[in-house]
């Protein structure tokens, strides 16, 4: 009787992920019930014809609304028959609905199909378990097939032989838009990996303002209550702080955490108002870099905060709470300034949901006085995708197509996927991801993007982060481009992104750190820590933060920063310096 | 009294673990015929020991090498005391030693402290009820893991938080006691010493089951008080647990608690809370790419437990050689 | 007896009892506030509203980790764990600590072995050459690498021979007079009126083994072979991750709809805590409860 129940509803959620199978493989089947339990078997992949056919969508729902879009996928770069199997790390705790897998769902199906490849768990971690895991199948001997590393591990697996060079394989097989898009060879995200005329793996290509990159936030309602103007300067940003908090609209005003420069809650803005970023290798006369926290500018950003946090207009404990439990203060309406990454929209959505009133709105970054802004640059240089020693070069050849497959699909998305592929290359499944509502429009359907979120992330093992430098940048454009458009002009699947208050917001907030790039203060050391680095920098590092935040709360007088710079200089840091430098001629020529 | 205490068993188990006492052996032929079976009971331990404690150990191998998990082993090169020489000569080495044992002496200490004073406040309730409710309630903290707990614990020690409340209830202008390097290590003793002192009172609460109820009783038929009892039957009784777990417990005086100093701590008291984990945690961090240090891991870890090791022996001699106490 | 409590006696215990009391509320209060955050909606943990009461109750973060098969599958395989590891960790413990408790009987090499023991303790050589050892041995991704290496704690060996000593050497002596070999003695002497320690050393041994996710993790390939604690710590810092380093819009902005990393977090030190909560005060008993050593010694 159960069996029975279960077996309905099975069903249902199988035809829904069929008429997508369906639809993903543009097979021109007739659309019957009885393809329904195909989705429990692995699809038939032989079918490398993927003749562009949108016929298939009745399938899916009993519904009689049209699509007024026409969703296909790239045709394959070449398709593997049997499909090759590869070996990666999956993240752990993967759920999926009734009736689906890991391997049967429509994400890794589509792989299968288009690509030609079968991932397979190695094994699952998250985190730093994933590096132990890593560390203790190194010496076992027993990799998986494609992993990523980076820094000292990345230079150790390349000294010792424990990765293949792909330099053939990817130079033939890489499409010339991949190579473009990639910056391949010489962009400076390529240096980890290259070794004279070898080639260890691909960079993950983050692109100049990934997600850490700072926008500066106001409560917009608390300006408009007292009429003012938004702060422009630093000194305007102590004048409206005071003014927030002497009207009784806020605890302190401006808020920081722990990390006086972080990725989230930061403090940068003030430095960068003064022109320096602490912590950053910046580049200095001479061709020679730097270190920043070492500029005598430094001194009057920490003598502003300092000042701040003298007339509270910091939480007195600041210094204790880490960045998630800083921002906590925003919605407990403690403060009115304050930094966070572009993705910060979707939250403040719900913010402003949840408290009304509350308006929060970009400001640009403060000034300083001398006119200068600066902000505080993502890295650009991170991990790559690597092949264990050994792999079938087929295998590697089809990883690479894997790439060119979702490079062409991200870039040229006008010809695929009308629905607007503003995120990363997710499947946009109908009956998982949305569902007909009234008057035959897109709504929510019962399963939210994150999982299929998940499923890409795992089943392509981040390929998706190895797209290419804009691939954030040019959908969220779009998106804005359509939000001016009559809505009438744009088919049902735009409508329905442009519904989502989130999507706009985030669009807005990304084009608007894309903008501003050349504000950005850009750490020039991208190298591996250097034997005067171990050596030193674990104790420079702490004693900086230690000063630093020990002068904001007034423990330290002011003029500690000056003994301090002397310090960091004897204690090891010349050396450091000297390292960097070395490196800095090494890989930049000079 | 004293001829009381002589007889009775509970204190035998101080006097039968003291080597002047060991008496009368059963004869000989009892031993020999049953020999081999003693030593077959302690062939499953060996067999573990072996294997997952013995086997694996040439891991110690890599405090003395330049350690890459890419080459393995034994193909890494060897250092020498290079990873010891880097930790010495640290700027911090001495400070971080010397912090570490202050907070991991202090947790001891006060930790093993107020378990047995729980212990013994405990014994004296007579209401069942309450005294498992007590008890179920005090063990609560142990299994809440500093991570989830430490944000918690920030805010209750907050200049605004809970705390600072009920002491600014006496007139005592908010302590940063987490914002002070002279308060910050205890601190971490008093919050580590909430955390676990139910825990660690499992023990003495077991000891004290042992203890012959009659003993009590024909204390209070000669009029011993409640402190009479107290020194002169309970704490003789579980003596002997008590010097075991202090002697046990010197096996960690370098271990001050990783998680809890990692969740607590914040630059303005780096100077008094940096601990030598924290250190090894910190070195691994500038490693970009996410690879500890491992040689400078190990050899850390090889020195603390060098040094557990030796004091544990030290302590055992010393309890064998002046009280007479036989701890394992 | 109790009727006739002098005074001072009263006041003493009107004392203890208001110190205990307030020392139990220090203890519970911040698990209660743990358990109303994991109740809570989002914007009033952001907040800090969140004191003893959950705010904006909803049971999103229980539904999420509940939700799911592999949570039910952990459980089981949790479960099987705590049975089947502690019944064999208490087996060798009691077989290990009996020889090494009977110091009046000659016996060569036991000085050595409790050398060899404490120096197990003491010194380990790391992750991999473990990981190697286990490999070799072939319990790399078997239930059975969750149980054996643990089998043996030589802390709990160490209690469980000082208990052995604290039993009165008559006993011993009456029961081999009466020609019982040591497992006899073992099993049917000494074991009957070890509850104490024997409860204690279950504790323990539950505890490590209920909490225990590390070596689920590491050692075990998927997520289907795992162990309660492993699934969810590997959950949690999932999506704490993923928040944390902000790789996704996605994620940033849909998690929040439902559960947040944090009432993950504390809904999974919750779920976790509970079966510890039962079994606690099933062996608590044997602390409350004082042993009648008079009915042994006859």
């Amino acid at each position: 009787m159960s069996k029975k129940m279960n077996r309905r509803k099975f069903l249902r959620v199988s035809a829904a992920s069929a008429g997508t199978l369906a639809l993903a493989a543009c097979a021109p089947q007739a659309a019957a019930p009885t393809t329904a339990p195909a989705a429990t078997e692995p699809p038939a992949v032989t079918e490398a014809t993927a003749a562009p056919a949108a016929t298939a969508a009745p399938v899916a729902a009993t519904s009689s609304c049209q699509m007024d879009w026409n969703p296909t996928f790239p045709q394959p770069f070449k398709v593997y028959d049997p499909p090759l199997e590869v070996a990666v790390i999956w993240p752990p705790g993967m759920t999926f609905p009734e009736g689906m897998s890991w391997n049967n769902n429509p994400m890794y199906n589509r792989t299968v199909e288009y690509t030609g490849i079968k991932f397979t768990i190695h094994w699952e971690a998250s985190g730093d378990l994933l590096e132990q895991k890593l560390a203790a199948d190194l010496a076992a001997g027993t990799l998986p097939d494609v992993f990523y590393a980076a820094g000292l591990f990345l230079e150790q697996l390349i000294d010792n032989n424990a990765i293949e060079d792909i330099k053939s394989i990817w130079e033939t097989t890489a499409s010339p838009l991949t190579k473009e898009k990639k910056m391949y060879p010489d962009y400076k995200w390529w240096k980890p990996v290259r070794r004279g005329d070898k080639l260890y793996g691909i960079p993950y290509t983050w692109g100049p303002a990934y997600n850490v990159d700072n926008l500066c936030f106001v409560r917009q309602d608390w300006l408009d209550k007292l009429g003012l103007q938004p702060p422009e300067t630093v000194e305007q940003w102590g004048e409206v702080a005071r003014a927030f908090r002497d009207a009784g609209l806020c605890q302190f005003g401006i808020n920081a955490c722990k990390r006086l420069v972080t990725w989230y809650q930061s403090l940068d803005p003030i430095f960068g108002a003064f022109g320096v970023m602490p912590g950053f290798w910046v580049k200095a006369e001479g061709g020679t870099l730097k270190y920043d926290s070492l500029s005598p500018a430094v001194k009057d950003a920490l003598a502003v905060i300092r000042q701040w946090y003298e007339e509270g207009l910091l939480d007195p404990d600041f210094y204790t709470y880490g960045e998630g439990d800083a921002a906590g203060h925003i919605a407990a309406s403690k403060v009115g300034l304050f930094t966070a990454p572009w993705w910060h929209g979707g939250m403040q959505v719900k913010l402003e949901q949840e408290n009304p009133g509350m308006k929060l709105a970009p400001i640009p970054y403060p000034k300083g006085p001398q006119g200068k802004q600066g902000r505080k640059a993502s890295s650009e240089v991170g991990p790559s995708v690597v092949f264990r020693k050994g792999l079938d070069p087929l295998k590697i050849e089809a990883c690479i197509n894997n790439l060119n497959w979702h490079i062409e699909m991200h870039v040229n998305w006008q010809k695929y996927q009308q629905y607007g592929e503003w995120r990363n290359s997710h499947a946009f499944v109908e009956g998982l991801e949305w569902v007909w509502g009234e008057n035959c429009e897109l709504k929510d359907g019962p399963l939210a993007m994150p999982k299929t979120y998940e499923w890409m992330n795992t089943i392509d093992f981040g390929f998706p982060y190895v797209v290419y430098p804009t691939y954030q940048a040019d959908p969220f454009r779009d998106i804005l481009e359509w939000s001016k458009q009559d809505p009438s002009k744009l088919n049902k699947a735009q409508r329905f992104l442009l519904n989502n208050p989130i999507v706009l917001r985030e669009a807005d907030y990304y084009s608007k750190v894309f903008d501003t790039l050349d504000t950005q203060i850009v750490n020039e050391y991208f190298g591996n820590p250097t034997d005067a680095m171990k050596q030193y920098l674990p104790d420079l590092s702490s004693l900086e933060s230690e000063v630093f935040t020990n002068i904001v709360i007034g423990n330290e007088p002011l003029d500690r920063f000056d003994s301090f710079v002397e310090e960091w200089k004897a204690k090891g840091g010349e050396d450091v310096t000297r390292d960097v430098n070395a490196w800095y001629k090494a890989t930049f020529g000079g | 009294m004293t001829e009381l205490i002589r007889t009775s068993p509970s204190v035998l188990l101080a006097e039968k673990t003291a080597r002047a006492t060991t008496t009368r052996r059963p004869p000989f032929r009892v031993i020999l015929k049953q020999h081999w079976m003693l030593y077959a009971m302690l062939l499953p331990a060996l067999i573990l020991l072996a294997l997952f404690h013995f086997y694996p150990i040439w891991g110690v191998l890599i405090a003395f090498k330049d350690y890459s998990p890419v080459k393995g082993i034994l193909d890494s090169p060897w250092v020498g005391l290079d990873n010891f020489r880097r930790f010495f000569e640290s700027q911090n080495a001495w400070p971080i030693i010397r912090n570490t044992l202050f907070i991991a002496i202090g947790k001891i200490f006060f930790v093993q402290l107020a378990a047995l004073v729980f212990a013994l406040m405990l014994n004296e309730v007579r209401i069942r009820i309450f005294k498992r409710a007590i008890q179920t309630a005090t063990t609560l903290p142990h299994f809440l893991s500093w991570v989830i707990i430490g944000g918690i614990m920030v805010q209750i020690l907050s200049t605004t938080g809970v705390v600072n409340r009920v002491i600014g209830l006496l007139g005592i202008a908010p302590i940063r006691f987490l914002g002070r390097p002279d308060i910050f290590p205890w601190t971490l003793i008093f919050s580590e010493v909430w955390k676990e002192f139910g825990f660690a009172a499992v023990i003495y609460l077991a000891a004290l089951t042992a203890i012959n109820p009659e003993l009590y009783e024909a204390a209070a038929v000669d009029g011993a008080g409640r402190f009479g009892r107290l020194f002169h039957i309970t704490l003789p009784g579980i003596r002997p647990t008590i010097v075991l777990m202090a002697c046990l417990s010197l096996g960690s005086v370098l271990n001050a608690g990783f998680e809890q100093v990692l969740v607590l701590y914040n630059p303005v008291v780096y100077r008094t809370g940096d601990i030598i984990d924290t250190f090894v945690f910190r070195v691994g961090l500038v490693g970009q790419g996410g690879m500890p240090d491992y040689g400078l891991g190990a050899a850390v870890g090889l020195l603390k437990s060098g040094i557990g090791f030796f004091l544990i022996l030290l302590s055992y001699w010393l309890a064998d050689r002046f009280a007479n106490y036989r701890i394992f | 007896m109790a009727g006739k409590a002098s005074l001072s006696d009263r006041i003493v215990d009107a004392i203890l009892y208001t110190i205990l009391l307030i020392l139990a509320l220090a203890c519970v209060a911040p698990f209660i506030h743990v358990a109303a955050l994991s109740l809570s909606n989002q914007a009033a943990v952001a907040a800090r509203q969140v004191g003893l009461w959950p705010v904006g109750m909803h049971f999103q973060n229980y539904l999420f980790i509940m939700a799911d098969r592999l949570f039910i599958n952990s459980f089981g395989i949790s479960l099987l764990r705590v049975v089947v590891g502690v019944s064999l960790g208490l087996l060798v413990t009691v077989i290990t600590a009996y020889p090494l408790s009977r110091d009046h009987l000659y016996m060569p090499g036991r000085t050595i072995f409790k050398l060899l023991m404490l120096f197990g303790m003491m010194f380990s050589g790391g992750l991999i050459p473990y990981f190697l050892a286990l490999r070799d041995l072939g319990l790399l991704n078997t239930f059975w690498v969750l149980i054996i290496p643990l089998a043996l704690n030589i802390f709990n060996v160490i209690l469980v021979i000082n208990f052995f000593r604290g039993i009165p050497q008559e006993l011993w002596e009456a029961a081999v007079l009466d020609g019982a070999s040591h497992l006899q003695v073992l099993f049917q002497v000494f074991i009957p009126i070890s509850k104490p320690v024997l409860a204690t050393i279950t504790l323990f041994s539950s505890v490590m083994h209920w909490n225990s996710w590390f070596d689920g993790v590491i050692f075990l390939k998927e997520a289907v072979q795992w162990p309660l604690q492993s699934y969810l710590y590997s959950k949690v810092t999932t999506r704490m991750l993923q928040w944390q380093t902000a790789v996704s819009a996605e994620v940033a902005g849909q998690t929040f709809q439902e559960a947040t990393p944090e009432g993950l977090a504390t809904a999974m030190i919750l779920i976790a805590t509970i079966p510890i909560l039962i079994v606690y005060p099933l062996l608590q008993r044997y602390f409350v409860t004082g042993l009648t050593l008079g009915s042994i010694k006859e």
